[in-house]
């Protein structure tokens, strides 16, 4: 590709909310065209990005990274490769930065003397088989979010140009290769997001938006403090001192750690934490509150349940990823061993969210709620996918998380509906409306099952390659997991029983001719209009179509999950014995 | 035979029903229903001459030759093979192949076949309901699904059609959904049915796991063929799971038999069937009789090779199956709601069937759900009749007399009772003595399970018998009844066809006490489920025949001396054993022990998960920490008082515990 596509899909969006800002308030048709306009054609940027992706012949033969100076022993090919890679350098102090790191030797001779080590960063932005899927996923979403955005939406400006800058710092951090970057984006994301929830939504949505950017914040704290660890500890160890995402990968081979100390505790004897450890537990924390993983989610159900349906759309539906995808992005690549080393708890914790999110969305009574909590719990199966470390989770985590954006924005938009017409949220108040909307009931009906992981819809996929993953490293987890499984059948019939089945039921209303009234009353219809219809249109096909034929996300995905596997791998050798192994060949200074 | 004519028409009977179903789903009910009722039929009776030339051209074939695999697409690859970088990795992978032979095919001919007379009856019998395209929707959808089950090459594509006939399954029984009875029950079978389900996905893992080839590398395959090839009796025998010991097999056989046991409503899973019999009528004959809760038969059979080599898991199958059989029997006799009995009745005969199969005698097995398939759509189609005419009355005790007014429906339904109790030259005398004649010389503890299942009968023959005289016989016990009036011919001509089945198909196999004249059905099977095994000696198995037949007769005879002539008081069980009486009256109270041991302590952790763990644990750690840090802020605010003393007396004090300290570190 020869010109920079990826740039350009984060600037149409940046671009968009440019615009939008010369275009006058009150002008609500041309505010929706130009944001449906801008959100199409970023989705459509990104798939020819997805076309060209398998069009490139051999995706990693020309772009390893450490190739550049060709010497065999310190040459380190990144285990993971990315493509439409764009670099422009953005700071440097000292030493040189070819587009591909140098040589590893040569950097150890360079930087092992006295002297500030550098401070490197570039704009550098790339895909793989990871990001590229939740590119083309956030770019459908934001469409969507666009279509269902109502006319009468307060401050209907302000929305839009905050929803195309979330757009940005959305892509941003899928696309970008830098850590730097990438927490720039990171945070950049949250200012927006933020604003959409203080803004639009219920009268709980102060509460939401505090609770959520604070606990974000305190994340991402965290996960600045890590970003500076990683450049000093892989700095100091390999004298590659960057920030770039795949030298620093490709330089984990070199990074070791010793635990040459041991605590002990009750008789036995633990290895202490060392530092990857720790920055590796800084990282899982931010991404864990992101995801988010029980028990740090108390964010969620609040902000879930009181946001606007638009901003669910994108919000629950692209932004949970983001975590999901730090995980395998920089958690699995950068610190291999730690991955391993905290594979049980994290297991641990996918299995628990699982478990919670759906016990919980069982008792709710709230179907805002009970979306919001099931969200949990099917992000629990992709950090149990992710966390299998094997090429069956790995790809059923990457197919979940696409399968996952597309049904819970479905799920949220139904839930919306449903709230729109008869202003409750509650499920004891409403029933039998398949009676009043026989479509709505039907599209329901598919969007409910994609939910519960009905097989030829999406989400079966997805949770049985996790669950196939996580039978291989423990067969006891996913027999646990798939406990969930079960109860998701249960809580999802509950909703989508307790709404359109039963006797008919609807506040202030007493018969079918009533329950139609009101609808009609407050929003103009009662059945699926033809907006709605096209919002759910490509998510209800979506879901279908990955179902009956998931072969081509995974002909994209399975490429980069044996690759994201072979970099975790690099870990695994430490861990089968005691994790002090030096690898053959390199140079390396322990650390402590 | 031919690949591309198979393809073709494989292709044709899959496509057809789901064709019909999109048709019907996709105009979001609009279509006229004229053209639906030729249309939900249609497709179905289409998919069967399909079938049925499926079956021609492969009965031109030796029977060697009647096996064929033909692939679809390819579902899903995970591997990377190595190069450009990465090494290679195996990972999950899986086509859509269909596998054509004599055992797809009988399961496919009885579920278009049957399925066809059942869709005709259901144009007259749903002709008047407000949901006719939904239901015709979901009645294709389920043929779909059901063939998708039996036709599947691919142990994944197996599961899929598992559960979307348990979905078809759900949208039926909760189809009159402004029930909350059928709400409840719909949402009941379908758990039940994904508990089943995991159990089948586990014991799919394991298979693809751990399978070996002959030189002893990991296969790695979810194809069946290859799967049975490996473990099982093939050309170049060896145990492909072997290397793990027996454990492994067993766990396999024990897991695929728990989606067995959901689908086909055995214990412990079996408490979804009767409350199914909210759907309509046509959906019990169809789903809830002859096909979908037969599913579990035809895996157990189609998964022979594994059972082969477990023999404790095989142990366990004829175990639950016989002891299903027997407890269903019992519950049936103290039922009054006419398609519950028929629905134990369903449960009971499946359980026999799960017995033959969990045994070994697996065309046994088959055959009696082939004729099974034929009686229970027939009993259930006469009863729909029944109920259409006395106005969804479903209590015998409301009925009474209607042979008088109901001729035909009479007849067909008392040629079905008799089928079931296995009254001879009837379907059910050749399958079932054929079925319990085995249980002479195979399976665990010979032959006590016999002896159960042999004692079945008298049950069988007793309650089905018993609803013949309270719905027909005697005298018309309310109004509804006194007004009954034979259905019209769209619903009589299927009823009486299938009483014609359920008269003839019997003599397809005659197969008993070590005679056998004819083995039409058994001999086409073979080449899939193998040679029937040893059976007893001629004169224990004619005993034995001769037995069965006794008992059958033994309980027509009951019913005809509590009945008809009034001989034993009918509240003798009921006062003398009292407790017996309950314990079948109430279902063996499994209802009530599943609701206090798994739904309420679901409930309960649930709810306190929402309203303690959540507000408290979760929500106050994060509240918590925000007042600690507002409660800190506040305090440290009072040092701002803004007075030059507060800070200067701070400062002082501070900076003589300064000196103090560095005074003590110079000394």
């Amino acid at each position: 590709m020869s010109w920079p596509i990826l740039a350009v899909i984060l600037l149409v969006p940046l671009c968009g909310a440019m615009l939008l800002l010369v275009v006058p308030g009150s002008r609500s048709g041309v505010i929706r065209v130009v944001l449906a306009t801008v959100t199409a054609v970023t989705l459509g940027l990104s798939c020819v990005l997805l076309v060209a992706f398998l069009a490139v012949p051999s995706p990693a033969s020309s772009r390893l990274t450490g190739t550049a100076n060709g010497q065999s022993l310190t040459t380190v090919h990144s285990p993971v490769t990315f493509q439409f890679q764009e670099q422009v350098n953005w700071l440097h102090t000292s030493g040189s930065l070819s587009r591909f790191q140098p040589a590893l030797n040569e950097g150890n001779n360079a930087f092992n003397q006295s002297g500030p080590p550098p401070i490197n960063f570039s704009f550098h932005l790339g895909v793989d088989g990871l990001s590229v899927w939740l590119i083309a996923l956030a770019a459908l979403l934001f469409l969507v979010a666009a279509v269902v955005l109502s006319r009468k939406e307060p401050h209907l400006k302000a929305f839009a140009v905050l929803m195309l800058l979330s757009e940005v710092g959305v892509i941003g951090v899928l696309t970008s290769l830098d850590l730097v970057l990438f927490y720039f984006f990171w945070e950049a994301a949250l200012i927006p997001l933020y604003f959409l929830m203080l803004g639009w939504g219920d009268e709980r949505r102060g509460r939401a938006a505090i609770k959520f950017i604070v606990y974000t914040v305190a994340g991402s704290l965290f996960m600045l403090l890590a970003i500076i660890g990683v450049y000093f500890v892989t700095g100091t160890q390999t004298g590659v001192y960057t920030f770039d995402v795949p030298t620093l990968i490709a330089a984990q081979s070199f990074v070791q750690t010793i635990h040459s100390t041991t605590f002990s505790l009750f008789g036995h004897s633990f290895p202490a934490l060392n530092p990857q450890d720790w920055l590796f537990l800084a990282f899982a924390l931010a991404f864990a509150i992101k995801v988010p993983l029980v028990p740090f989610h108390s964010w969620l159900p609040d902000a879930y349940s009181s946001g606007r349906t638009p901003f669910l759309v994108f919000f629950a539906g692209i932004v949970s990823k983001l975590g999901a995808f730090g995980f395998i992005r920089y958690n699995l690549t950068l610190f291999p061993q730690a991955s391993h080393f905290f594979q049980p708890l994290l297991m641990g914790l996918g299995v628990a969210s699982i478990l919670y999110g759906a016990l919980a969305a069982l008792a709710q009574s709230d179907i805002k709620r009970i979306v919001a909590y099931a969200s949990i719990s099917h992000l629990g199966f992709v950090v149990l996918g992710i966390f299998a470390l094997n090429v069956d989770g790995l790809n059923g985590a990457i197919i979940q998380m696409v399968n996952h954006g597309v049904v819970i924005a479905a799920l949220f938009i139904c839930v919306g509906i449903f709230e729109a017409r008869f202003a409750t949220r509650r499920l004891a108040d409403l029933g039998g409306l398949a009676k009043a909307m026989p479509v709505m009931a039907g599209v329901f009906l598919v969007v409910a099952l994609a939910g519960l992981g009905m097989p030829l819809l999406n989400s079966f996929v997805g949770e049985f390659l996790i669950l196939l993953g996580a039978f291989q490293v423990s067969p006891a987890w996913a027999v646990i997991a798939s406990l969930g499984v079960i109860l998701a059948c249960w809580y999802m019939l509950r909703m989508y029983q307790g709404l359109t089945q039963g006797p008919l039921r609807a506040p202030g209303a007493s018969n079918e001719e009533s329950v139609v009234q009101l609808a009609v009353q407050r929003i103009g219809r009662v059945d699926l209009g033809p907006i709605e219809l096209v919002a759910l249109a490509p998510l209800v096909a979506l879901m279908v179509v990955i179902g009956v034929y998931p072969a081509p996300i995974i002909r994209y995905s399975r490429f980069s999950a044996a690759q994201y596997v072979q970099a975790v791998d690099r870990g695994s050798l430490a861990k089968t014995s005691d994790r002090t192994v030096t690898p053959p060949g390199s140079s390396y200074r322990g650390v402590g | 035979m031919n690949p591309t004519l198979i393809l073709v028409l494989s292709a044709v009977i899959l496509g057809l029903p789901t064709a019909g179903f999109l048709v019907n789903a996709l105009t979001l009910g609009r279509l006229p229903r004229r053209l639906v009722a030729w249309m939900g039929p249609g497709v179905v009776l289409a998919a069967f001459a399909a079938t049925v030339v499926t079956l021609i051209s492969m009965l031109s074939r030796p029977a060697t030759d009647r096996g064929i695999t033909i692939v679809f697409w390819h579902w899903l690859n995970a591997s990377v093979a190595s190069g450009s970088g990465v090494s290679a990795q195996a990972g999950f992978n899986a086509n859509f192949s269909v596998r054509i032979d004599p055992l797809s095919v009988l399961m496919m001919l009885v579920i278009t076949g049957i399925g066809g007379l059942i869709h005709v009856y259901s144009v007259g019998y749903m002709a008047h309901d407000r949901g006719f395209n939904r239901f015709f929707a979901y009645m294709n959808l389920f043929i779909t699904s059901m063939l998708l089950l039996v036709m599947s090459n691919t142990l994944v594509f197996l599961i899929i059609g598992w559960a979307m006939v348990a979905f078809a399954s759900y949208a039926l029984i909760a189809f009159w959904y402004d029930r909350p009875s059928a709400v409840v029950a719909g949402r009941k079978a379908f758990v039940t049915q994904v508990i089943g389900d995991v159990g089948l996905v586990l014991g799919a893992f394991l298979i693809f796991l751990n399978l070996r080839g002959p030189a002893g590398n990991l296969l790695h395959t979810v194809n069946m063929q290859t799967i049975f090839a490996n473990v099982g009796p093939g050309a170049h025998f060896h145990n492909g799971l072997g290397a793990y010991g027996a454990g492994l097999v067993t766990a396999i056989g024990i897991l695929l038999f728990l989606g067995a046991a959901a689908k086909s409503a055995q214990w412990p899973l079996h408490t979804w069937l009767p409350d199914a019999m909210e759907g309509p009528t046509p959906v019990s004959a169809l789903i809830h009789a002859a096909t979908m809760v037969t599913a579990g038969v035809y895996l157990v059979a189609r998964f022979h090779p594994i059972y082969q080599q477990a023999p404790v898991a095989a142990a366990v199958v004829a175990c639950v199956g016989i002891g299903t059989a027997l407890m269903a029997g019992i519950i049936g006799c103290t039922q009054y709601d006419i398609k519950r009995v028929i629905a134990y009745s369903t449960m009971s005969q499946i359980g026999l069937m799960i017995f033959a199969v969990g045994i070994g005698a697996y065309s046994a097995g088959m055959f009696q759900f082939f004729t099974h398939a034929c009686f229970k759509a027939l009993l259930f189609l006469a009863a729909g009749n029944v109920i259409h005419s006395l106005h969804d009355d479903q209590d015998v005790r409301l009925m009474g007399g209607l042979s008088r007014r109901m001729k035909w429906t009479y007849w067909s339904f008392a040629i079905g009772a008799l089928a079931l109790s296995g009254i001879p030259i009837f379907a059910g005398f050749f399958s079932k003595e054929e079925l319990l004649g085995n249980g002479l010389a195979l399976g665990p503890a010979v032959p006590w399970l016999w002896v159960i299942g042999v004692s079945v009968n008298v049950l069988t023959s007793f309650y089905i018998f018993r609803v013949v005289w309270l719905a027909f016989r005697g005298e018309p016990r309310s109004e509804h009844a006194e007004r009954a009036h034979e259905a019209p011919p769209l619903m009589l001509i299927p009823v009486m066809i299938l009483a014609g089945l359920a008269t003839v198909v019997g003599f397809l196999n005659i197969d008993f006490a070590g005679f056998a004249p004819v083995t039409v059905f058994s001999a086409f099977l073979q080449p899939v489920l193998g040679s029937p095994h040893s059976q007893a000696s001629a004169a224990i198995a004619g005993l034995a025949l001769l037995a069965g037949v006794v008992l059958s007769l033994l309980g027509v005879g009951l019913v005809w001396a509590v009945y008809e002539r009034g001989l034993i008081a009918r509240d003798l069980i009921s006062k003398r054993a009292a407790w017996l009486y309950r314990l079948s009256f109430n279902k063996f109270y499994w209802d009530e022990i599943y609701d206090v041991a798994l739904v309420r302590p679901t409930v309960a952790l649930a709810t306190t998960v929402r309203g303690l763990i959540e507000p408290n644990l979760i929500d106050g750690a994060v509240t918590g920490i925000r007042e600690v840090v507002g409660t800190l802020a506040d305090d440290f605010r009072t040092f701002q008082t803004g007075y030059l003393k507060d800070y200067a007396l701070v400062f002082f004090f501070f900076a003589v515990v300064g000196l103090v300290v560095l005074g003590l570190r110079l000394s």
